[in-house]
């Protein structure tokens, strides 16, 4: 058996407020490795005032990593303009999908309001999409974190963007970049407030580090799953949050292979 | 074994989002007695319950306008630091210039929060008289309902017995006018205290429904 080139764990717990109201957990997350090695992420919040937001986020998670798989088994962009159009080809047919779900019950669109966010890594290619308010950082080599999806926000703290607005789409916002990551942490906004530094996003090392030592010393997905949920639903988190939770990780797993032109300055993570 | 790595997790301090609220209180003549000490108490109501909630009383920002003969404010304090003043009742209804007062003072709260990297929910302008405005009013009943229009604001407007409810209904686009049953400022104050600290724990995304009104009288 050869072992996996990355390490990935994710989880969705139902927030407090979400518990109190008898609503379900509305955030739902989906990962998946590729044949090709490519690694794919995606996370959606489904609305709060919406009632069937749960199944619009995980159609919107499901169809955007399928979508994104079929892709890139037909070719890997090489140029940012083809990552560019891989991702808002993902988003569309994401929201097509929520769109067929909801005329497929002769329902609203807005029922299944949902958020999306996705992140690609081939090789030293690193490709991000979001609409709404998730947030999606990277850890280099070196070890520092940067953003790579920024929360949208309307002028109000509850206000909020969806794939599923008549011209959702049009809220896309794609990061593309050519630079060898080691690590990817996504979240949706329940956790915001608590792992950056507002206004300006700023990913808190206090906050990722240890999750993304976590992910990398793992042994069983089962097993990592469990302890972050634990982690999410714990009082110290839900001291500070009442919405619903989602954290993906993705580190790679060692050997980590070695990309031409790119020098460590400290030989990686330190003990 | 070693420490379970995710216990390590230290979180960001960030300020809490603001949601703030223009108390614009009419204080005139007419108002004297048992009126103005009912509205007293329903202010101390207010306050007490505002502080009976922790995130609320760090999110709920109170201000104050009062109208009786001339117009006085009482600058934007979290309701942790509020303390409600006695008010007395005298002289006549500048309610023009108190709103136009409280839309300005509103928008520079907005702008503070804005230069602080505060977040904040959409303000309150929570508007309360007996009477009929006896100052210029057309002007300042049109700002309202341009700033309620570009989502600037949400007014409440509140009518006690023998407010000219008419004219009050000018200060809104989005909702009508509200009439107090008899002088139930306690119940009226309990219901925005539950009403604003639901919308300053709001996630994006979510509507807020607002407490049944048990306080108002049934319009025909």
């Amino acid at each position: 058996m050869t072992s996996p080139a990355w390490h990935i764990s994710g989880v969705s717990v139902q927030g407090t407020s979400h518990l109190e109201k008898n609503i379900p957990c509305q955030d739902i997350h989906g990962y998946r490795l590729t044949a090709g090695g490519e690694l794919l992420l995606a996370i959606a919040d489904g609305a709060g005032s919406a009632e069937r937001s749960q199944e619009g986020a995980q159609a919107a998670v499901i169809e955007a990593i399928t979508s994104l798989e079929a892709a890139l088994e037909a070719g890997v962009p090489g140029d940012e303009a083809g990552w560019q159009a891989l991702i808002a080809q993902a988003f569309a047919a994401a929201r097509q999908s929520v769109v067929e779900l909801a005329a497929s019950d002769n329902a609203l669109l807005r029922s299944f309001a949902t958020t999306l966010a996705c992140a690609v890594v081939s090789g030293d290619w690193l490709a991000v999409g979001q609409i709404g308010d998730g947030a999606a950082i990277a850890e280099d080599m070196d070890g520092m974190l940067f953003l790579t999806a920024r929360p949208q926000r309307g002028e109000y703290a509850n206000e909020a963007y969806f794939l599923t607005m008549p011209d959702g789409l049009k809220f896309l916002t794609v990061y593309t970049a050519r630079r060898f990551i080691r690590s990817l942490a996504l979240t949706t906004d329940g956790l915001l407030r608590l792992a950056f530094k507002l206004p300006e996003y700023e990913p808190s090392a206090k906050f990722f580090q240890p999750l993304l030592a976590f992910t990398a010393a793992m042994d069983s997905p089962e097993k990592a799953q469990l302890e972050l949920a634990a982690f999410l639903t714990s009082a110290r988190v839900c001291a500070r949050t009442d919405d619903d939770k989602t954290l993906v990780l993705a580190t790679r797993a060692p050997p980590i292979p070695t990309q031409p032109g790119y020098l460590p300055s400290d030989g990686g993570r330190g003990g | 074994m070693t420490q379970n790595p995710l216990e390590k997790i230290e979180f960001v301090e960030n300020p809490e989002p603001r949601c703030a609220v223009a108390l614009v209180l009419d204080v005139s003549g007419s108002m004297d007695g048992q009126p103005i000490s009912e509205l007293n108490a329903g202010l101390l109501e207010f306050d007490k319950a505002l502080k009976a909630d922790p995130l609320a009383s760090l999110r709920v920002e109170v201000g104050m306008i009062t109208f009786g003969g001339a117009v006085t404010q009482i600058d934007f304090v979290t309701a942790d630091q509020f303390h409600p003043p006695m008010l007395k009742a005298n002289g006549d209804t500048p309610m023009g210039q108190a709103v136009q007062q409280a839309l300005a003072m509103l928008r520079d709260r907005k702008n503070t929060y804005k230069s602080n990297g505060i977040d904040y929910y959409r303000p309150w302008l929570f508007l309360i008289t007996d009477g009929a405005p006896t100052d210029v009013w057309e002007a300042a009943a049109e700002q309202a309902r341009q700033e309620e229009d570009r989502k600037g604001v949400s007014v409440y407007a509140i009518g006690v017995e023998g407010a000219d409810m008419q004219t009050l209904a000018l200060f809104s686009t989005k909702r009508q006018p509200l009439k107090l049953k008899g002088l139930t400022f306690r119940e009226l104050f309990q219901w925005l205290s539950k009403s604003l600290g639901a919308v300053a724990l709001s996630n994006p995304g979510e509507q807020v429904p607002l407490p049944t009104v048990g306080w108002l009288q049934a319009e025909p």
